[in-house]
C-alpha cells in the first residue's frame, strides 16, 4: 500500500535515490509499523525524532493504514 | 552585594544603594515583579509618573553559568494593564552584573517633555540631555552612541515606537555583535521607558572583573559541567537549535495544525515550506548568512541566527519561530525575505512582532490590506515609524486594532496578542496564555514537549500548564534562557548552581518554591489591579470556533484547571 511521507530538517539526508521533493509517496506492506518506513529510508532508529501521522502525534509501533500521511522531524521543544 | 540604581526623572537624580537582603538571590524576574508589587500602586497609570520601569540581570549573570546571561524588565503593563515582565538575551546581563549593578529602576517623570540618556559605567553615573536623538530609530541610534561612548558598550534603548509610547513597543538590547537586535519585546514595556523619558542606557563596563565569581567556587564550576553536559546532550541541542534555530519548528507546529494562518482561521498554511527553517538554512548559506549565532560570547546552544539580503548585506539578526508564524503564516506571506524586511523594521522602530503580526492578521481580516500583502505591512510598518495614524493603531497591538476596525475575531488574553501557537491543538501553551499573570504569552511557560497536542495523557495537561509557569519564574528569576531547560534534572543543576553561588545548600524544592512565590507575587498585583479569574478565559470566537482542518478546539476542562490551579495563591 503506498502512504505519503514527509521529511524535515536533517532527516532530509535520507530522502530515497529516486526523490527530489521531500514528500514523497513510499509503497509500505500491508500493515507495516510507522519503524517500517524508518528501516525502508535508512534512518537509524535510535536517531531522535518526533513522529506525526494524520496530524496526531504518533509512534514508532503505530499500525499504518492506506493513504496515511507520515511527517518525521527533529526533536521539537521550545521557541 | 549588588547596587540597585534609582534613577528619578523628575528631580534628574540618580542614587545607588544596596540591594536589600530579602532579595538575596533574587534577580531577573523575581527581583522586577517583587519591586513593582512592593513599589508601584496598582491602579497607577502605566504612563504616568506612578509606575516604575525596573531593569535587572539574571542572579546568575556573569558568571560562568551556562546560558544565564538574560536580563529582565518589568513594570506595570500599558498593554495588559496587568504587570509585566519581559526579558533579553544579548551582552547586558553581564555589563550590568560586572559592574555590581543588580536593578536600575526609573521612577517619576520628566517635568518637560526631554528626552534623556543614562550612562552607567564603574564609577559614573550620569543623565544627559539626548534631545537631539529623538526620532532615531534603535539602529542609526546603536551606530552614533557607540561612535562617541566606544564600540564595546552595551546599549539599552529604544525606537520610534517607544517614544510615541505606543503600547507594542519593546526595549532593545545589543548582541554580541552590537546590534539592537535583542529586544524585551511583550507587554509594551517600550512605552514605559519612553514615558521616563529615557531614550538610551549606555552600559559601559570597563575597569570592571572579568568575572563574578561565587561564594562556593569548587562546586559552582562542578554544576557547570554537569549541566553544560546535560544541555548539549538534549535532542533539540544537538539536532535543531544551532542548524535551523527556532524556525526549525515551522513545519511541526504546521503538521499538528496549531500554526496561526490568516487570523488564527486554520493552523495550517499552504505557504508554510517557503517559511520553514529548512528554507531559511539555504538562504542563510547561499548568501554568507550565518546560523548557529551566539546572541552573547560563549553561550553553548547558539540559536540564533544572521539574515543577509540578496545582494549579500545584513538584513535582520535573528529570524525566529514566532515572526515567522506571525508575520508569516497569520498574515498570509509566505516570502522569507520580505518577512526578515519586517523583523529589521521592527527592531530598528522598537516594535513587538508578535504584537503587530497579531494586529495585521486583525487588519487584514478587516479588509485594510489583503492577506499575503507584504509590501502593504512595510507600508504600515513604516506608518508606525512615522507615528501616523494609522501606525499608531497598528503600534499599539491586536486589541486596539480590533476596536478601531469594529472586528470581533480579536486574539488577544487580558489584552496582549496571542503568539504563534493555536491554543485550540497546542493545549498546555494555549492554558499557559490563558492564566498567565503575563496574559496570552508563549515565554510565561512553553517549553516541553508534544503531549499536549495530542493531550497524550489525559488529566494533565492543567497540570503541565501549571508546572512550565512556575519553572519560567525560576529559570527567568536566574536570567536562563528557557533552552537551557530539560528533564527535572536541570532543577537539580539550578539548585546546585544557585546554593554554591550564594554559598548555601539549597533543595531542588526551593528554586520551585522560588518560582511559584514570584508567580502568587504577579497574580495578586493583577487581581488589586482589577484583573480578575474572568479575565483567564480565551478570545470568545476560539470557543465557538473549531480549528480546521481538523476541526480541533480547546479541551481542557474548568475542573482539571481549577484543581491543578488550586494550591497558587491568587487563584
Amino acid at each position: 500500500m503506498r502512504i505519503y511521507v514527509k521529511l524535515f530538517g536533517i532527516f532530509r539526508r535520507y530522502l530515497p535515490s529516486n526523490t527530489e521533493k521531500p514528500s514523497f509517496w513510499l509503497e509500505v506492506k500491508n500493515k507495516a509499523k510507522i519503524e517500517d518506513v524508518f528501516v525502508l529510508l535508512g534512518i537509524p532508529s535510535d536517531h531522535p525524532s518526533v513522529i506525526v501521522c494524520d496530524h496526531r502525534i504518533a509512534g514508532k509501533k503505530d499500525v499504518l493504514k492506506k493513504g496515511a500521511v507520515v511527517a518525521i522531524f527533529p526533536p521539537v521543544d521550545g521557541g | 552585594m549588588r547596587k540597585i540604581l534609582r534613577v528619578d526623572m523628575n528631580s534628574l537624580k540618580c542614587t545607588l544603594a544596596d540591594i536589600l537582603n530579602e532579595y538575596n538571590g533574587i534577580g531577573g524576574r523575581g527581583l522586577t515583579s517583587m519591586l513593582i508589587a512592593s513599589e508601584v500602586n496598582t491602579t497607577c497609570h502605566p504612563l504616568g509618573k506612578n509606575n516604575k520601569l525596573v531593569i535587572a540581570p539574571g542572579t546568575l549573570a556573569g558568571t560562568k553559568s551556562p546560558c544565564s546571561q538574560r536580563t529582565s524588565v518589568g513594570a506595570k503593563s500599558p498593554l495588559t494593564y496587568g504587570i509585566k515582565e519581559a526579558n533579553s538575551g544579548g551582552i547586558i546581563g553581564k555589563k550590568l552584573a560586572r559592574i555590581g549593578i543588580g536593578a536600575i529602576v526609573l521612577e517619576n517623570k520628566p517635568k518637560r517633555e526631554h528626552l534623556y540618556i543614562l550612562h552607567v559605567a564603574k564609577n559614573k553615573i550620569q543623565l544627559e540631555e539626548a534631545n537631539h536623538l529623538k526620532g532615531y530609530g534603535n539602529y542609526d541610534l546603536n551606530a552614533t552612541l557607540k561612535g562617541e561612548y566606544g564600540k564595546h558598550v552595551g546599549i539599552i534603548s529604544i525606537g520610534n515606537a517607544g517614544e510615541m509610547l505606543m503600547s507594542a513597543a519593546t526595549v532593545a538590547m545589543t548582541d554580541k555583535d552590537g546590534i539592537p537586535a535583542r529586544h524585551a519585546a511583550r507587554g509594551g514595556l517600550g512605552a514605559v521607558m519612553g514615558s521616563k523619558g529615557i531614550k538610551a542606557i549606555i552600559i559601559d563596563d570597563t575597569g570592571t572583573p572579568k568575572q563574578i565569581f561565587p561564594a562556593n567556587r569548587e562546586s559552582f564550576n562542578e554544576a557547570v559541567k554537569g549541566f553544560s553536559t546535560d544541555i548539549l546532550k538534549r535532542p533539540r541541542v544537538k539536532y535543531r537549535l544551532p542548524i535551523y534555530g527556532t524556525a526549525g519548528l515551522i513545519p511541526f507546529a504546521n503538521e499538528v495544525n496549531s500554526l496561526p494562518t490568516r487570523n488564527f482561521s486554520t493552523g495550517q498554511f499552504e505557504g508554510m515550506e517557503q517559511i520553514s527553517g529548512d528554507t531559511l538554512v539555504r538562504i542563510i548559506d547561499a548568501r554568507g548568512g550565518k546560523r548557529g549565532h551566539a546572541c552573547y560570547p560563549g553561550c553553548i546552544i547558539r540559536c540564533s541566527n544572521v539574515i543577509m539580503d540578496k545582494e549579500g548585506n545584513h538584513l535582520t539578526s535573528s529570524l525566529e519561530y514566532e515572526t515567522l508564524g506571525m508575520l508569516g503564516s497569520n498574515c498570509g506571506i509566505d516570502d522569507i525575505d520580505i518577512i526578515a524586511t519586517l523583523d529589521h523594521f521592527c527592531d530598528d522602530y522598537g516594535i513587538d512582532t508578535i504584537e503587530f503580526g497579531g494586529a495585521m492578521g486583525v487588519a487584514m481580516e478587516a479588509g485594510v490590506l489583503s492577506f499575503g500583502d507584504g509590501a502593504g505591512v512595510l507600508g504600515i510598518l513604516h506608518e508606525i515609524g512615522k507615528g501616523s495614524p494609522l501606525g499608531r493603531i497598528l503600534g499599539n497591538g491586536v486589541e486596539i486594532t480590533g476596536k478601531v476596525f469594529g472586528m470581533s475575531r480579536v486574539p488577544v488574553i487580558k489584552g496582549q496578542g496571542l503568539p504563534a501557537w493555536d491554543p485550540r491543538t497546542a493545549l498546555a501553551t494555549g492554558l499557559t496564555f490563558i492564566t498567565s499573570p503575563q496574559g496570552a504569552d508563549h515565554t510565561a511557560g512553553r517549553l516541553q514537549g508534544v503531549m499536549e497536542f495530542d493531550h497524550l495523557v489525559p488529566g494533565t495537561i492543567a497540570n503541565l500548564s501549571r508546572d512550565m509557569q512556575i519553572r519560567a519564574c525560576a529559570y527567568d528569576t536566574l536570567g536562563l534562557c528557557h533552552f537551557a531547560d530539560g528533564t527535572d534534572k536541570s532543577i537539580e543543576w539550578l539548585s546546585k548552581l544557585l546554593g554554591a553561588f550564594l554559598g548555601d545548600e539549597l533543595t531542588t524544592d526551593a528554586i520551585l518554591i522560588m518560582g511559584k512565590k514570584i508567580f502568587e507575587t504577579e497574580k495578586n498585583f493583577n487581581l488589586a489591579a482589577g484583573i480578575s479569574k474572568v479575565e483567564d478565559r480565551l478570545p470568545e470566537f476560539m470557543l465557538k470556533e473549531s480549528l480546521p482542518p481538523t476541526n480541533s478546539s480547546f479541551t481542557v476542562s474548568d475542573g482539571e484547571i481549577e484543581k491543578a490551579f488550586s494550591s497558587i495563591k491568587g487563584f
